[in-house]
């Protein structure tokens, strides 16, 4: 459901009021003037079990909002647990009993700029493993200034990972359609985020060479984001598209940062992207998730906002066909989400994290 | 046939990386993490797990995910009886009788079982159901046997930190020990001494005899003490925690040997080509100590020229020290046992087997050589060297 309300209580209580019972994860975008804070009290005091981030934009059916809050509601919650300082990796992922026969979701949330992210989801793999179906995105602001975006009835966090886990049976599609333009090369020097080298050479010297000569614009510090944000990486893979890491700023040793963490050794591309391969992959997204799961009660669109911000107004195009498909195949389905910093899903069977990919999940019951 | 020459470099290149994600430590789970993981990443694979054999039993050495293999599942597993037969990679698909060596993870798709060395095998799993084609085996062959390697290595690196951490505790426990016995034995033989003494104070007309026993009870106990602070010097010389000290060479030994009581007739000469040297002072001091109260216990009193003559001459890389006296000699029969624990070949209460060993485990301590040469009637030289660090 979606919440217009910036009054704390007033949405506490239309939270408590449709919630019966169930958990709530709630999607805040950043700009959205309601005090998290108050909200979290107001949650507590009613007893609503909840979780949620501070997004830069929230999905509602097929609208791309800067106000609201979205709701989705959970049932037959198993567990819920915050990890705080996950850039430090010294945290234990609680084990959970899993019954064979059942299925299970794991739904996170967590700081879309804090390091270590990958280290965070393989541990929860590592525990969980493919019990679950996983889904998820990176919270945070689109200024990109680190500050507190995930909370839960334990707080509000900065460097912190929430992941609900709860019975549930669905279906994921996941796909970006950004395609190879220079490759494969090698990031032979990385500091979890940072690649400060390609084949043995200053990282950004190399990108910049492939990047002028396919975009005919000279690239420097200051205006890094404009052009990079249409040249990410893919890390390569077998049988599969490639995993997007987006670079979004260099510094003075000509080192590139990323969202999300690139290994030593890594084996890229770089990619550029075209409106109609995004949107096409979109659908391709919505039609994967819609072929392995039939009768779905509910949608979920994790969608990067740096989609968003390349496709510009074609963005609403992205929404309307993936909106439309999952609307046939049930069109009462309620359908949430956000525009994250940073997609997770275990779609490929490891559970990873992604940059500028849809990543589309349906619900329901078998 | 056309040849896609960006998907072999791409192939090649991912060999690569799998290549530099092996051994890059040497502890047995994170080698493991780090290759494995990426394996899955970059395969689209949902687990692996290495499985160690023994006998007819198997155990679960890694797992990712952690739930993946039960131990208590897969102890007498029939299907990784046959995993492990005749070293070949095997293949198959879970949906058969396969699901008997997982626990609480879904057991649905492929799987792909690696024989590695040392009674050790990888089983890949792939849940989305897609069979592991040979290409891929092929591809995946080479890698593994460096894995294999890897993790060979790991398990020796393993064994030998553990040993090295039991045999420092060992060493501890040993130091704790010689303390504490050296200390409760002397204890006792104070008392003892105390005891003599009264007993002589008090028994002014005790006869002749029982003084001469109790004089002989005396002797016994300096050779007692003797043997436990010899005992306690033997037992902590390799564990000491102090370092190397700059010494000044002559007015050590001459300190050493007015601590001696050197009788007249005997006469000590030095003759060194260094002034100062760096070197642990109590094991220094032990050395010359035993080996100049050696010399000058096989000089008999009524020797009228006794000679001891101790030579030091420094080297780049080591040390050349002798001692050689002029006393009685050491009988050929005993040459080699003197050196052992206890053998004496004096009765004085000075002598009770425990310097030789001391010196011999000085020179073993700093790397070096000792070379006996000795005549009976003429003399002993004992020529030894020690490394420099």
């Amino acid at each position: 459901m979606l919440i217009n309300s910036t009054d704390p209580h007033n949405v506490a209580k239309t939270i408590k009021e449709k919630s019966k019972g169930r958990n709530v994860v709630l999607s805040i975008p950043d700009n959205y003037p309601v005090d998290v804070e108050m909200l979290i009290e107001e949650l507590n005091k009613l007893d609503v079990q909840f979780m949620g981030g501070i997004v830069p934009k929230i999905i509602y059916q097929n609208m791309v909002l800067d106000e609201g809050v979205v709701a989705n509601f959970l049932d037959h919650v198993v567990t819920q647990f915050v990890i705080e300082n996950i850039r430090e990796k010294d945290f234990t992922v609680p084990h959970i009993p899993f019954e064979k026969e059942k299925d299970y979701c794991a739904f996170t949330m967590l700081d879309g700029l804090t390091g270590n992210i990958s280290h965070y989801l393989s541990e929860v793999y590592r525990v969980l493993g493919n019990n679950c179906l996983y889904l998820g995105g990176g919270a945070g602001s689109l200024t990109l200034e680190q500050k507190p975006c995930v909370f839960s009835n334990e707080g509000f966090f900065m460097n912190a990972a929430i992941t609900v886990v709860y019975e549930g049976s669905g279906s994921l599609g996941v796909q970006h359609g950004w395609e190879k333009i220079e490759g494969p090369i090698i990031a032979t020097k990385t500091d979890k985020n940072v690649i400060q080298e390609l084949n043995w050479r200053n990282a950004f010297e190399v990108y910049k060479e492939i990047v002028e000569a396919d975009s005919n614009k000279e690239i420097g510090e200051e205006n890094f984001f404009d052009i990079a944000k249409s040249y990410p990486f893919g890390v390569v893979k077998d049988n599969s598209e490639c995993i997007v890491r987006d670079p979004i700023a260099t510094n003075e040793k000509g080192e590139l940062i990323c969202v999300g963490e690139v290994f030593n050794n890594t084996v890229v591309d770089v990619l550029k992207g075209n409106r109609c391969s995004l949107v096409k992959s979109a659908e391709k997204a919505a039609k994967m998730a819609i072929e392995n799961f039939s009768n779905p009660k509910s949608g979920v669109i994790i969608d990067c906002i740096s989609r968003a911000l390349f496709l510009e107004d074609e963005f609403q195009n992205e929404l309307d066909t993936v909106v439309d498909l999952l609307k046939k195949e049930n069109d009462q389905m309620f359908i949430g989400g956000a525009l994250t910093l940073g997609e997770i899903s275990s779609f490929n069977g490891y559970l990873e994290l992604f940059n500028k990919t849809i990543v589309v999940g349906l619900f329901g019951k078998k | 046939m056309s040849v896609n020459i960006n998907k072999h470099i791409a192939d090649i290149l991912q060999l690569y990386e799998f290549s530099m994600a092996i051994g890059k430590t040497l502890d047995f789970q994170k080698n493991c993490d780090n290759f494995l993981k990426l394996l899955l990443a970059r395969k689209n694979l949902s687990g692996c797990c290495v499985i160690s054999k023994e006998g007819d039993d198997f155990t679960r050495s890694y797992a990712y995910p952690e739930g993946l293999v039960d131990d208590s599942m897969i102890e007498h597993s029939g299907f990784l009886t046959d995993c492990f037969k005749d070293d070949t990679i095997k293949t198959g698909m879970f949906e058969d009788d396969k699901k008997e060596m997982v626990s609480s993870c879904r057991t649905q798709g492929s799987w792909l079982f690696f024989n590695l060395q040392n009674d050790k095998g990888l089983m890949l799993m792939n849940h989305k159901g897609t069979p592991f084609n040979q290409v891929e085996i092929n591809q995946l062959t080479p890698i593994m046997e460096k894995f294999s390697i890897s993790l060979k290595a790991c398990e020796s690196f393993m064994r030998r930190d553990n040993l090295l951490k039991r045999l420092t505790k060992q060493n501890k426990e040993l130091r704790e020990y010689t303390q504490v016995i050296s200390h409760d034995l002397k204890s006792p033989l104070r008392n003892i001494v105390t005891l003599i003494a009264w007993t002589k104070e008090d028994g002014e007309n005790l006869q002749d005899d029982v003084m001469q026993n109790l004089e002989s009870i005396e002797d016994n106990i300096e050779k007692m003490d003797n043997l436990i602070k010899g005992l306690h010097a033997y037992s902590t010389i390799d564990k000491f925690e102090e370092n190397d000290k700059e010494i000044e060479v002559a007015p050590f030994l001459d300190g050493i040997i007015e601590s001696l009581e050197v009788p007249e007739n005997i006469e000590i000469m030095v003759d060194s080509n260094i002034s100062t040297l760096s070197i642990h002072p109590t094991l220094f001091q032990n050395l010359f100590q035993h080996l100049i109260s050696n010399a000058v216990n096989s000089i008999d009193e009524e020797n009228k020229k006794g000679k001891i003559s101790i030579n030091i001459k420094g080297e780049e890389t080591q040390l050349k020290c002798s001692v050689q006296d002029n006393g009685k000699g050491i009988p050929e029969k005993y040459q080699e046992r003197v050196f052992e624990l206890f053998e004496s070949i004096d009765s004085k209460k000075e002598c009770v087997g425990i310097g030789l060993p001391i010196i011999k485990k000085i020179i073993d301590y700093y790397d070096g050589d000792l070379l006996l040469e000795s005549e009976e009637g003429k003399g002993t030289t004992f020529s030894f060297s020690l490394k420099k660090e």
